[in-house]
C-alpha cells in the first residue's frame, strides 16, 4: 500500500510514454506477447476475472451452497466447522442426503462454504477496486491536466494539495470516516477513491508538463487552437500510456485497501463475502488456529491477485520502456 | 541554494497549516453536525442544554470558528494537543510514549529492510538476468504481494505461539513450552534495551518483508542505471574493482534517491504499521489512533492525525533538502 | 464514558475470556473450598495462605476498552467492578463464594442493617477495623459523603437513580438541592430513610459505586486512580495506573482481616490492550496468569478439545442475558404479532453456537437470567425456528412484506457480528430484510441508548447490577419512561406501570413471585424482546493460579480469593 506507489514518483524522471512514437506501442505489444512472465500474469488475471464473473455461481451450482447460505450442520456441536473436503449428510437440517453435501474447502464458523465465498469475494475485490480506481482516475486526470497545462499558481496549489493529502495517515482517516459515515458498498468505493486520486493526478501532471513542451503542442498554440482542444486532442491521449501502466499498481493498491478496511470491520457490510472480511473473521476470532484454511484461502487469493497485478505492471513497464530492459 | 531551501520550507509551512485546518475542521466542526459535539462530550451524557452551553462558554467552544482555530494553533505550537476526556489526561501525554513505540518499530524495521534489500538489489543490478537476479526479483515480487494484515497473524502464530506448543510449522519437534519469541508485548527502550529488542524482532521482520521487497527492486534498478553510466565504465577501465566502484560511486549516487524514498516510506509506513501494532500489542500511534476512533475520542484522533501528517511533512522536507544538498545535478531539476 | 449508564454491559465481550481460576477458595469464615461447575479439579496442594499473608505476583491481560473510568463512585463496566471488589469494602458486601452462594450478602465495613417494621428505615452500624489504606478510619460522615458524591450530577455515576427512593433524593439528583436528608448519621451508625419500601435496598448498599471515599473528595470525576491509591478500603490498593497501558494492584496492609479474610496475593499486574486470542496463547505458554475478557469461540473449541488443559478451565454462570431488542415504537416492531413472529423465527441454538456453543451458555426464553432467585423457567418460544408459527403471526399482524430494517450491534467483538448474520438469515423467510450495521461498542452504545435515533433492533448483552429482578425488569423495561437510556425496546405499555411499581416495594417470597410473574407476562403478552441465551463464563487460567472464584454479583473474577500455588 505504500512503497509501490512511491515508485510512481521515482519514475517520473524517465520519459515513459510521454510523447512516445506510435511505433513504441506496437513494439510494446510484441514484447509483451513474447514475455513469458507477462503471459503468465495476464492469464492469471483473466482467470481472476473469469472467477469473479462465473466462478462463484458455478461453484454454488455445483456444490449446492450459496455464498451467504448458512448450514448449521456444517458445524459440530462444539462449533467446530467442517474441514477441507468434508461433507455433511444433513445439509438442510432434517433431510438425509445420502451423497452428502461436500464442502471443498470446508466451512466457516457460520457454516458457509469457504470456496464459494472466496470465488464471490473476487467479485467484490475487483468491483470495488476498479470502480474506486475509475473515480480516482477521473478526479486525477482533471486535476492533473489542469495543473500541468495551466502551470503557475494553479500547478503550485494542486501540487501542494496532493503532497499534503498524501501526508495524512490514510488508513486511519479512512477508518474514521467510515465509522462516521456508516457501512455500505458505495461508501467504501467513495472513501477509497478519496484516498487514491493523488496517484493518477501526479502521473497526469508529469506527463502533461512533459508533453506541453513538445513542439507540436506549441505549434497548435501558435495556430490558435483553443485550450480545450489542446487538452483533449493532444494532451489527453498521451496520458493513457503511463496511466495504464500505473493503473495496475493503483488497482492492486485498492484491492489491498478494501481488504484492509474490511479487515478492520469498516468495509463491505456482511454477509457479502469479501476477502478482507473473511480474513478478519478467521483471525480476530482465532478460528484460524483450529482450521488454518479459513485464513489461508482468502490470504492466498489476495496474494495471487496482487502477484498477477504486480507482474503485469512490471511487464507493461518493461515493454513500454524504449530500448528494453 | 538559499531560495531552494526557503521555497521548500515555505511549502512545508503551507502544508502544516493546511493539515491543521483540515484536521481541526473534521473533528471540531463536523462533529457538531454528527451529533457528537465536543461540548456535549465534555459535559457528559445527562447534561442539560444549559450545562452544555456553560461548558461551551468555559472552553471557548462558542467563539467564532476562526478564533477557535487560532487558539487551537496557539496551543499546538506550545505542544498542547488538547485534552482527552475519555482518558482524562492531556493528549500529548498519550501521544509521546506512543510515538516512541511506533518509532522503535518503524526505524528498526527500516534498518532491517535496507540491510536485506541493499545487497540483493545491488547484486541484481550488477548481474542482470543471472540466477541470483531472477531469484531476487521473484522474492521481491512475492514479498510485495503479501498483505501485511495477513502476514502479521501468520508470523505471530507460527513463530510466536506454535513453538510454545512444541511445534514448528505444525511439526512437533520442540519441547513443550519453548519460547523462541514472545507472542505479544512491548518493553520500553528506557526500561530494558535487550527486552525491547527481543519483543520487537517478530514485528520488525513482519514490517520489513513488504518494504524489503520494494527496495530490492528500487536498488536493483538504480544500480543497473548507474552501472550503465559512463563514469562507472571509466572507473572500471581505470582498474577499480567492482566492489570499490559500487561503494564509492554507485552507492553515493543512489543514496539521495534512496533517502527520498525512505523518508516518504517511513512517513507512510504508518498505514501498515498499525496492523502489526494490533497483532503484537505494541501501544504505538496506529494502535492509539484506532482505539481513539473506537472510543470517539476526538482530541486523540485529531492529535494522532496531525502528528502523523506533521511527521510526514517534516521527513519529506528534510529529505528533499538533503537530496538537493547531496546531489547538485538535481538541484536545478527539482526547482519548483 | 459509558454509553448506557443504567446497566452494565461488556465492553469487549465475546473476544476473550480470561483464564479462570481453577479452585474456589471460600474466603470468609473459612468454609471448605468447592469447585465451580465445569471441569476443574479441586487440588489442595498447598492450600490458601494464612489470613493476612499475601505472597506472589500474578500477571493478567485486559482488553483496551475494558475500563470505563477509575472514579470509584462512577465506574460501571464489569471489569472495573471486578477491580472494585478488591479495592473497596462497601457497607455490606457479597460473600466470596462461587455460584449462587456468592450472591448472598455479608457484613462489609458495617454489620447487616436493622430494618424498621415498615421497611422505611435501614440502620447500619460501622464495624471496628473499617479503615482507608492510609490508616484513617472510615467514619459515618465519610459514608454519607460517599453516597452524596455518587448521586451528585457532576460525578455522573450510572447508579444514582437506584437511590431515588431516599428522602430528598429526587431534588438532589436533579441538582435542585445540595443536601440529602435521607441519610442521617450518628457517631457510629448510618441510617437511610426511604419514602417507600424497597425490597432490593440491601443489594443497593453493596453496589461497587458506593466505594467509600473520604469527606471532602471533590465532587467531579477523578479518574486517575488517586483515590484508590490513597483511600482503598479493600484487601488491595492501587499502586499505579497508566491509562491504556497498565494497572498494578498490591495487597493493602491496612485492611483489617477481621472484616473478612481476603487477599492472598502480594501484587496483580494488568496489561491493557492485549487481544484475547493472544492472551490465551500466552496463558497456554505459561507467560500469563489470566485475562479479563471472554474467550472467542475458536479458543473455547481449542481448549475444550485438549484434555491436558482441563484443570485450568473454569466455567461459571453469569447474571447476564443476551437478547435481541425490538424497538416497540418503530414499525413493524410496534406490532406485537410481528414481535412474537420474530420470537418464533430466530434460531436460538445457532445464535448461541456463534457465541461458543453449549460450553459458553444456554438458551432461554426468560428475561431474568437463570440462577437468580426470581428465575422461573418457562418455554413459550422454541429454541430452533418454528417457521410455520412465525408466518402465522406475520399474517395475523397484517403488516406488508417485504420489510427493510436495520440491526445495530457492536463489531469490536466477532461474536456479535456473527450472531447478527444468523438473525439476518433467520428473518429472511418472513420477508424481513435485515441490514446489519456494526460499529465500535461506544459508537453503537450511543445510538441504541438514544431514543431519538429510533434504532429498530439490535443484539445486546445485559448484566444485572445486582442479583434481583428489579435490575433488569424495572431498569430495562420501565413502561413509565420509554425514552430512558437503558429502555432499549422503548417499552411503554401503560398496563404494566402499576405491577412494575408494586414489585419494587415487595420483600421476600412475595417479591420473588411478583418478578417471576412479570417475567412470564411480559414475554407471553407483549414480547418486547427476543431473549436468546444466558452466557456462561468460560475461563482459562495458568496452572499456578489458585483460589479461583467467579463473582456472580460483580460478573467478574473475584481477586480476593486468588493465591499463587506452589
Amino acid at each position: 500500500m505504500t512503497s509501490s506507489m512511491q515508485s510512481i514518483d521515482l519514475d517520473q524522471g524517465s520519459p515513459q510514454g510521454s510523447g512516445q512514437p506510435a511505433g513504441l506501442r506496437a513494439t510494446a505489444l510484441r514484447r509483451l506477447r513474447r514475455d513469458p512472465v507477462a503471459i503468465f500474469a495476464f492469464s492469471l488475471l483473466v482467470l481472476l476475472v473469469l472467477a469473479a464473473l462465473f466462478g462463484g455461481p458455478l461453484a454454488a451450482h455445483l456444490t449446492g451452497h450459496g455464498p451467504n447460505q448458512q448450514f448449521p450442520n456444517a458445524l459440530a456441536s462444539d462449533s467446530q466447522p467442517l474441514g477441507v473436503m468434508q461433507r455433511t449428510y444433513y445439509p438442510n437440517g432434517t433431510v438425509h442426503n445420502p451423497h452428502g453435501s461436500l464442502f471443498i474447502l470446508g466451512a466457516d464458523e457460520l457454516g458457509r462454504d469457504v470456496l464459494v465465498r472466496v470465488l464471490y469475494g473476487a467479485r467484490i475485490s475487483l468491483l470495488v477496486a476498479t470502480s474506486a480506481t475509475a473515480i480516482a482516475v477521473v478526479i486525477g486526470i482533471t486535476l492533473g491536466l489542469l495543473a500541468g497545462y495551466l502551470g503557475g499558481w494553479v500547478d503550485a496549489v494542486v501540487n501542494r494539495m496532493t503532497e499534503t493529502a498524501m501526508a495524512f495517515p490514510n488508513l486511519l482517516l479512512a477508518v474514521g470516516l467510515a465509522v462516521v459515515v456508516g457501512p455500505g458498498l458505495l461508501n467504501v468505493v467513495i472513501i477509497i477513491a478519496l484516498f487514491t486520486w493523488y496517484y493518477p493526478a501526479r502521473i497526469v501532471r508529469g506527463t502533461t508538463i512533459a508533453t506541453k513542451q513538445m513542439t507540436y503542442v506549441a505549434a497548435a498554440r501558435t495556430v490558435g487552437a483553443r485550450p480545450r482542444r489542446i487538452l483533449l486532442v493532444h494532451l489527453l491521449p498521451q496520458v493513457w500510456g503511463p496511466l495504464l501502466v500505473y493503473a495496475t499498481s493503483i488497482i492492486a493498491n485498492n484491492i489491498i485497501f478494501e481488504a484492509g478496511l474490511s479487515y478492520l470491520g469498516v468495509g463491505v457490510p456482511p454477509p457479502t463475502a469479501s476477502w478482507g472480511q473473511m480474513l478478519s473473521d478467521a483471525v480476530t476470532s482465532g478460528m484460524y488456529q483450529t482450521d488454518i484454511t479459513l485464513a489461508l484461502a482468502p490470504g492466498l487469493a489476495l496474494v495471487l491477485t496482487m502477484l498477477a497485478f504486480n507482474l503485469l505492471g512490471d511487464s507493461l513497464r518493461d515493454a513500454l520502456t524504449p530500448g528494453g530492459r | 541554494m538559499r531560495t531552494v531551501i526557503l521555497k521548500r520550507l515555505g511549502g512545508a509551512l503551507i502544508q502544516v497549516i493546511a493539515i491543521t485546518v483540515f484536521a481541526w475542521l473534521l473533528f471540531y466542526v463536523i462533529s457538531k453536525f454528527t451529533g457528537a459535539n465536543p461540548a456535549q462530550r465534555i459535559a457528559g451524557k445527562s447534561a442539560t442544554a444549559q450545562e452544555i452551553a456553560e461548558v461551551a462558554r468555559i472552553y471557548g467552544l462558542n467563539k467564532p470558528y476562526w478564533q477557535q482555530y487560532l487558539i487551537f494553533m496557539d496551543h499546538l505550537i506550545h505542544g498542547n494537543f488538547g485534552f482527552s476526556y475519555v482518558q482524562m489526561r492531556p493528549v500529548s501525554q498519550i501521544l509521546w510514549p506512543a510515538t516512541r513505540a511506533t518509532a522503535s518499530l518503524v526505524l528498526g524495521a527500516a534498518v532491517i529492510w535496507l540491510c536485506i534489500a541493499a545487497p540483493i538489489g545491488a547484486y541484481g543490478g550488477m548481474h542482470p538476468r543471472s540466477a541470483g537476479d531472477v531469484t531476487g526479483r521473484a522474492i521481491a515480487i512475492l514479498g510485495m504481494s503479501i498483505p501485511v494484515f495477513w502476514l502479521a497473524p501468520m508470523i505471530s502464530y507460527f513463530f510466536g505461539y506454535e513453538p510454545t506448543q512444541g511445534k514448528i510449522l505444525g511439526l512437533p519437534i520442540l519441547h513443550q513450552g519453548t519460547t523462541i519469541f514472545p507472542i505479544v508485548g512491548y518493553v520500553d527502550f528506557g526500561q530494558n534495551p535487550v527486552q525491547w529488542a527481543y519483543h520487537l524482532i517478530l514485528p520488525w521482520i513482519t514490517l520489513a518483508i513488504g518494504f524489503a521487497a520494494v527496495y530490492i527492486r528500487f536498488i536493483r534498478t538504480l544500480t543497473a542505471e548507474q552501472l550503465a553510466e559512463d563514469y562507472t565504465r571509466t572507473a572500471k577501465a581505470k582498474g577499480a574493482s567492482t566492489a570499490r566502484v559500487l561503494l564509492r560511486h554507485v552507492g553515493r549516487n543512489i543514496a539521495p534517491t534512496v533517502t527520498v524514498l525512505l523518508g516518504a516510506d517511513v512517513a507512510t509506513a504508518l498505514t501498515g504499521v498499525f496492523f502489526v501494532e494490533t497483532v503484537f500489542a505494541i501501544p504505538g500511534l496506529g494502535y492509539t489512533g484506532l482505539s481513539a476512533i473506537e472510543n470517539l475520542d476526538y482530541p486523540v484522533i485529531t492529535g494522532v492525525i496531525i502528528l502523523c501528517a506533521l511527521i510526514a511533512v517534516l521527513l519529506n522536507t528534510i529529505v528533499d533538502l538533503l537530496h538537493a544538498a547531496l546531489d547538485p545535478r538535481l538541484r536545478r531539476i527539482t526547482g519548483q | 464514558m459509558t454509553a448506557l449508564k443504567a446497566r452494565r454491559h461488556w465492553a469487549k465481550a465475546g473476544v476473550a475470556l480470561t483464564a479462570a481460576i481453577p479452585l474456589l477458595i471460600a474466603a470468609c469464615g473459612g468454609s471448605s473450598g468447592s469447585s465451580s461447575g465445569g471441569s476443574s479439579n479441586s487440588s489442595t496442594n498447598s492450600g490458601p495462605p494464612k489470613a493476612g499473608v499475601a505472597t506472589g505476583t500474578l500477571t493478567a491481560a485486559m482488553s483496551s476498552g475494558a475500563i470505563d473510568t477509575m472514579d470509584p463512585n462512577a465506574w460501571y463496566f464489569a471489569v472495573t467492578w471486578g477491580l472494585a471488589n478488591g479495592l473497596c469494602t462497601t457497607l455490606i458486601r457479597y460473600a466470596d463464594q462461587p455460584g449462587t452462594a456468592g450472591t448472598e450478602l455479608v457484613p462489609g465495613i458495617a454489620s447487616m442493617p436493622t430494618v424498621s417494621s415498615n421497611g422505611l428505615t435501614y440502620t447500619y452500624t460501622l464495624r471496628p477495623g473499617a479503615r482507608f489504606s492510609d490508616g484513617q478510619p472510615i467514619t459515618p460522615a465519610d459514608v454519607k459523603y460517599t453516597y452524596e458524591r455518587l448521586m451528585a450530577p457532576a460525578v455522573d455515576s450510572g447508579t444514582g437513580y437506584y437511590f431515588l427512593g431516599l428522602v430528598g433524593a429526587p431534588n438532589y439528583l436533579a441538582g435542585k438541592s445540595t443536601s440529602l436528608p435521607g441519610i442521617t448519621t450518628t457517631s457510629n451508625t448510618i441510617t437511610f430513610h426511604l419514602t417507600a419500601p424497597d425490597g432490593a435496598f440491601l443489594y443497593k448498599t453493596a453496589l461497587p459505586t458506593t466505594c467509600p471515599v473520604p469527606t471532602g473528595t471533590p465532587m467531579k470525576p477523578i479518574t486517575d486512580g488517586s483515590l484508590e491509591e490513597k483511600y482503598a478500603s479493600g484487601p488491595f490498593k492501587l499502586q499505579s495506573y497508566a491509562p491504556g497501558r497498565q494497572i498494578v494492584m498490591v495487597f493493602n496492609k491496612n485492611y483489617d482481616q477481621s472484616l473478612g479474610v481476603r487477599g492472598h496475593v502480594a501484587k496483580i499486574v494488568f496489561s491493557i490492550g492485549v487481544q484475547s486470542t493472544q492472551a490465551q496463547e500466552e496463558i497456554q505458554a505459561g507467560q500469563l496468569d489470566f485475562q479479563t475478557s471472554n474467550l472467542a469461540t475458536a479458543d473455547i473449541l481449542k481448549i475444550s478439545h485438549d484434555p491436558a488443559l482441563a484443570s485450568q478451565v473454569h466455567t461459571s454462570p453469569r447474571p447476564s442475558i443476551t437478547y435481541l431488542f425490538l424497538n416497540n415504537e418503530v414499525p413493524p416492531f410496534n406490532n406485537v404479532d410481528v414481535r412474537k413472529a420474530i420470537n418464533y423465527a430466530i434460531n436460538r441454538t445457532e445464535i448461541l453456537q456463534q457465541w461458543g456453543g453449549p460450553l459458553a451458555g444456554s438458551v432461554t426464553n426468560n428475561i431474568i437470567p437463570a440462577g437468580q432467585l426470581d428465575y422461573k423457567p418457562f418455554s413459550i418460544y422454541p429454541d430452533t425456528p418454528n417457521l410455520a408459527e412465525a408466518k402465522k403471526y406475520m399474517a395475523e399482524s397484517g403488516v406488508k412484506t417485504p420489510i427493510n430494517t436495520v440491526l445495530r450491534t457492536q463489531n469490536d467483538a466477532p461474536g456479535f457480528m456473527n450472531m447478527a448474520q444468523v438473525i439476518q438469515a433467520n428473518l429472511k423467510p418472513l420477508g424481513i430484510n435485515v441490514q446489519v450495521v456494526g460499529s465500535p461498542n461506544s459508537v453503537n452504545g450511543s445510538y441504541i441508548g438514544n431514543y431519538k435515533a429510533r434504532v429498530p433492533m439490535g443484539i445486546e448483552p445485559w448484566s444485572l447490577d445486582f442479583p434481583d429482578g428489579e435490575a433488569i425488569i424495572n431498569t430495562g423495561f420501565d413502561p413509565a419512561t420509554p425514552n430512558a437510556i437503558p429502555n432499549l425496546t422503548r417499552f411503554g405499555d401503560k398496563a404494566f406501570i402499576a405491577p412494575f411499581n408494586k414489585a419494587i416495594t415487595l420483600q421476600g417470597t412475595a417479591r420473588v413471585q411478583a418478578y417471576q410473574q412479570l417475567d412470564y407476562e411480559l414475554m407471553a403478552q407483549q414480547a418486547p424482546v427476543a431473549p436468546i441465551f444466558n452466557p456462561r463464563w468460560y475461563d482459562f487460567v495458568s496452572a499456578r493460579l489458585g483460589g479461583y472464584v467467579y463473582s456472580e454479583a460483580m460478573d467478574a473474577i473475584n481477586y480476593n480469593t486468588l493465591y499463587v500455588k506452589g
